[in-house]
């Protein structure tokens, strides 16, 4: 756009060469002193003044603008005038204007002389425009403007040019150095003005810039003199405290806040200032909803030449921050506290944070954990859990109470309990994962080693009540045939043996000895007679009665038998290689045989096998006891019922015996002695002599017969064997019964019968009432001329029970006393004292029988005499 | 009368303490029991012929013995009620018991003196009937 001649042209020479010489004229300071150097009439002060005048009074540019056209118009021999200046993009534009039609500005806006920013410009004259080929391409607009003459006149600052003047003459005129002057004059103030009013506008425009900032921040913003006295305060500041920006100005803290507020809020100004540079302070402000904090950073303000004119203050609302702070903190104290380990990772499985809790567990320090993977901390058993914990957590999923194991620094295994989950940013995305750890290891091993306790009580359990059931079963088989196959069946299935065996003695009734063997698991054996095993090295210690032996793998111990043969404990099995055996020991220590197992597989009994086949020997051993005693006990038995049975058998045949013996004899002797009383009583008379006398013989010898037959028969029912056994009897009161039986004897010769205590004994009753009877009648019978006295006593010594029975009768010499037993022995004549001489005979049977003795304990002629028989105690 | 006997002295002596009943009353002396039995059967055929006033029956005698007699007697058509004293030398308690059982009226132990023998008078006095 270039078609005016630039400046760096030579002047244009119409123009006046002291304007062309003197560039300080130019200046824009010093207005008066440009005026006062013109030779000027008073039309060009009153024009200056005027302008003057307008331009202090011009509150916008537009007035500034029409002062000085006004101006350019009255101090010069313009017809129209105007003002042009660059706008940003440095094209020249009509600013205002006198006369000029839209159509020429039209036309002409952009073209100028100089560009924005020329420095030294120089007014420029065209007296002639038409007359000027440079403006060729304008003369049709500025013909038909009615523009004949133009003067170009720059306004320029330091900066440079900013814009021009344009004087428009409609004959085409030649400016005077004076008019140049004045309107150069004017055109310095106006650019005074221009930039003057510009520089409002912009500070203006600036300071609203500044408002628009301070109004939109969230911060409290505000400025104070160094008294303390509001200057500035934003929007905020006004909403937040209720106070309007022309309220608060120029008053203090103290009207607005509180006391103690304003105070602390002073002080805190104080200290920016004090500093000299920006501090950040926290400070309190009540809102409406109570008192928030504040991070206030204050700092001085500096005025153009360094001093300081006030505090300024930006406050930060820090009270969410704070709570969350707050929050945040007592969430890290409890991390940190947890005792369990609190770890987060991110989505890479990095670890980003590490508590002391994760320190004391996993042995890592915080800073030893923070930035390595979280791998580090894999069991080695559990490679690939860490990768799936992590894509549950990316798909949100939290992970509860998941029990697993980890490995710390040390290389430790412990047992973990895990709660994973999601952490999340503010947005929503899952950003990382938070793992709480807790270390079961402990409770782990606790419930190991209950499991195992338990398992292990129940094993026991199970032992003892296997055993139990075992112990029941065999104590009901007396038979002990039956019970050893059970035990062997039992005892092989409860150990899980392929095979078992039970060697035992056994004595029969003849009283001979062998051993006698049960198979379990095998073939079908013969269980009789068969020999001791060979391999006597293998069975040797159970035999021997030791304890239980256990042998994993027979094979190779070196304690067994070496030839292979005998590994099998039976022929045609394959051979054993676990061995158990166990003695069978009854209560007296003896050994009653052995159990054994095998199984073609080593290590097959394990230490449960042992105790439960020490188990079932135990109940074994006596089972077996009882059921030897219980045939010992049968046989027994049989024998005594035998034997009874001959018992009564004879019995009853020396019943008969006796009975019809005597019977038989009795009868003819009966009919000897009526035939003898018949011819008694019939020859008595006529008997002579000796006659009478035989016959007399021959009454009495058959009487006598009949006794001696009667006694005879007495005797033998008294001494046969009673059946039965022999209870235990009390002496005093068979005594007491004896007494009863022979009242009237003991009556008729007015005896008196004491005893003193009398134990029990074993006899049979009616035996021991004989005993009593007969020595009692005897005692009564023999007697002396004193009243009879009987004594009965009892004492027992050394296992017997000795009883005697004393009288004061007439006593016998001690030289017969063993006659006295003999049968029909008697010392005296049968008239004197009656009897057959049986009972002591009587009494010595009946003695012997039970294993006693009866004798003449002591006697002598007319000093009575004591018996003593001697009877096996109850207690032996 | 009816006296069932074997033993010839006790045959004696039976009769002597009969007649010192002064009875007049026949007496038939059987000497075992079949004997006895035809008798007493014999009397059962004859239309005129009494049943015997008393029978004094020993237990021991031969063929069939006194319990038996005792028994078909008693279990009879003829002459069941007649009175039976049982005169024998058993002691045995069971023989005592079968008697009494079997409805004899009395039971005279055989004594071993005469003077005892004479006691059977009083007894044949009480159950001898007279009708």
């Amino acid at each position: 756009m270039n078609f005016f001649p630039s400046i760096s042209d030579p002047p244009p020479r119409n123009m006046p060469s002291i304007l062309a010489s003197s560039p300080e004229r130019c200046d824009r300071i010093g207005s008066m002193s440009v005026v006062a150097g013109l030779a000027s009439g008073p039309d060009r002060f009153r024009t200056l003044y005027h302008l003057l005048a307008a331009l202090s009074r011009a509150s916008a540019l537009e007035d500034v603008y029409e002062a000085a056209l006004t101006s350019l118009l009255a101090a010069t021999a313009a017809d129209r005038a105007a003002i042009l200046l660059f706008d940003d993009h440095g094209v020249i534009r009509f600013t205002a204007s006198r006369g000029l039609s839209d159509r020429y500005q039209a036309a002409v806006t952009g073209h100028s002389p100089w560009q924005r920013g020329t420095l030294d410009a120089q007014p420029l004259v065209v007296a002639d425009v038409l007359a000027d080929e440079s403006l060729a391409p304008f003369h049709d607009v500025l013909r038909r403007e009615g523009i004949a003459g133009m003067a170009f006149l720059p306004l320029a600052l330091e900066a440079g040019v900013f814009g021009k003047f344009m004087l428009y003459y409609a004959q085409p005129h030649e400016c005077t150095p004076e008019e140049l002057e004045l309107a150069g004059a004017i055109a310095t103030h106006v650019a005074l003005a221009t930039e003057r009013k510009r520089a409002e506008l912009e500070r203006a425009k600036s300071e609203q810039r500044f408002q628009a900032i301070l109004d939109n921040s969230a911060n409290v913003i505000f400025l104070k003199d160094l008294q303390g006295r509001y200057l500035l305060i934003n929007q905020r500041y006004e909403e937040l405290f209720h106070v309007k920006k022309a309220d608060v100005t120029g008053r203090t803290d103290y009207d607005i806040f509180p006391r103690e507020l304003a105070e602390r809020y002073q002080a805190n100004d104080q200290a920016a200032l004090a500093a000299g540079k920006p501090v950040a302070v926290e400070e309190i402000a009540p809102h409406d909803d109570g008192i928030h904090s504040y991070i206030s950073i204050k700092f001085p303000l500096y005025g153009p030449d360094h001093a300081v004119t006030g505090v300024c203050g930006i406050a930060t609302d820090i009270t969410e921050r704070k709570q969350l702070e707050a929050a945040s903190q007592r969430l890290a104290a409890i991390v940190e506290s947890s005792d369990d380990a609190i770890v987060s990772k991110d989505l890479n499985g990095i670890i980003t944070s590490w508590n002391q809790g994760a320190e004391r567990i996993f042995g890592y320090t915080a800073d030893e954990a923070v930035g390595k993977p979280i791998s580090i901390l894999t069991a080695p058993d559990r490679p690939n859990e860490m990768p799936g914990i992590l894509s549950k957590i990316q798909l949100g999923q939290r992970i509860e109470q998941y029990e697993t194991r980890r490995r710390r620094k040390d290389g430790e295994i412990i047992d973990v309990s895990l709660t994973v989950s999601p952490v999340r940013d503010t947005g929503g995305k899952i950003v990382g994962a938070s793992k709480i750890a807790r270390d079961i290891t402990a409770r782990k091993r606790a419930e190991r080693e209950r499991a195992s306790l338990l398992a292990r009580e129940q094993e026991s359990r199970r032992t003892a009540e296997l055993l139990n059931r075992v112990a029941t079963r065999l104590s009901l088989q007396l038979d002990l045939k039956k019970l050893v196959q059970e035990v062997t069946d039992l005892a092989t299935t409860l150990v899980g043996a392929e095979f078992g065996s039970l060697f035992h003695n056994v004595t029969n009734e003849k009283g001979d000895s062998y051993v006698l063997h049960t198979i379990s698991g095998g073939p079908p054996q013969d269980g009789e007679v068969s020999p001791m095993p060979r391999s006597a090295d293998l069975f040797e210690a159970t035999f021997r009665g030791e304890s239980v032996v256990r042998c994993d793998d027979v094979t190779q111990d070196f304690r067994y038998g070496r030839n292979p043969p005998y590994y099998a404990l039976l022929e045609g099995r394959p051979p054993v290689r676990s061995y158990l055996a166990a003695p069978v020991i009854a209560r007296s220590g003896e050994v009653l045989g052995g159990l054994f197992f095998g199984h073609s597989a080593p290590g097959r009994f394990t230490e449960s096998h042992a105790e439960i086949v020490s188990g079932i020997a135990a109940q074994a051993a006596i089972a077996m006891d009882n059921a030897r005693l219980f045939e010992q006990t049968r046989w027994v038995q049989e024998e005594l019922k035998r034997s009874n049975e001959e018992l009564r058998l004879a019995n009853r045949d020396l019943e008969i015996f006796a009975y019809s013996a005597s019977h038989d004899l009795q009868e003819p002797l009966r009919t000897i002695s009526i035939s003898a009383q018949i011819i008694e009583r019939n020859w008595q008379s006529r008997l002579q002599g000796e006659d009478g006398l035989f016959l007399g013989n021959i009454l009495t010898a058959s009487q006598r017969m009949g006794t001696l037959i009667e006694d005879l028969l007495t005797y033998t029912r008294a001494t046969k064997h009673e059946e039965g056994p022999a209870a235990s009897v009390e002496a005093a009161s068979v005594l007491a019964n004896v007494l009863e039986t022979l009242q009237a004897q003991i009556e008729e010769a007015g005896a008196t019968i004491t005893a003193t205590e009398l134990p029990a004994v074993a006899i049979h009753q009616s035996r021991l009432a004989q005993l009593f009877q007969n020595l009692i009648s005897n005692a009564i019978k023999y007697r002396g001329k004193e009243v009879p006295r009987v004594h009965v006593a009892a004492d027992e010594r050394d296992g017997w029970c000795v009883f005697s029975v004393a009288d004061n009768g007439i006593g016998i010499d001690p030289q017969f006393a063993e006659q006295i037993f003999g049968l029909f022995k008697r010392l005296h004549g049968r008239e004197k004292y009656p009897g057959s001489g049986i009972g002591l005979a009587i009494c010595q049977r009946v003695v012997e029988q039970y294993g006693g003795r009866i004798w003449l304990d002591k006697s002598s002629p007319g000093g009575g005499s004591t018996f003593s028989f001697a009877l096996p105690s109850r207690n032996r | 009368m009816l006296l069932v006997e074997d033993n010839p002295t006790d045959v004696f002596v039976i009769r002597e303490v009969i007649e010192r009943c002064e009875l007049n009353l026949n007496l038939h002396v059987a000497t075992d029991g079949q004997d006895a039995l035809q008798y007493l059967q014999s009397l059962a055929t004859v239309e005129e012929a009494a049943c015997p006033a008393l029978v004094l029956l020993d237990l021991n005698i031969p063929k069939v013995d006194g319990i038996e007699v005792l028994r078909r007697l008693r279990s009879g058509s003829r002459c069941s009620r007649a009175p039976v004293i049982v005169v024998t030398s058993s002691t045995a308690e069971t023989d005592r018991l079968a008697v009494q059982r079997l409805g004899a009226e009395a039971y005279f132990q055989k004594p071993k003196s005469l003077a005892a023998y004479m006691e059977l008078g009083n007894l044949i006095k009480q159950y001898v009937s007279t009708g």
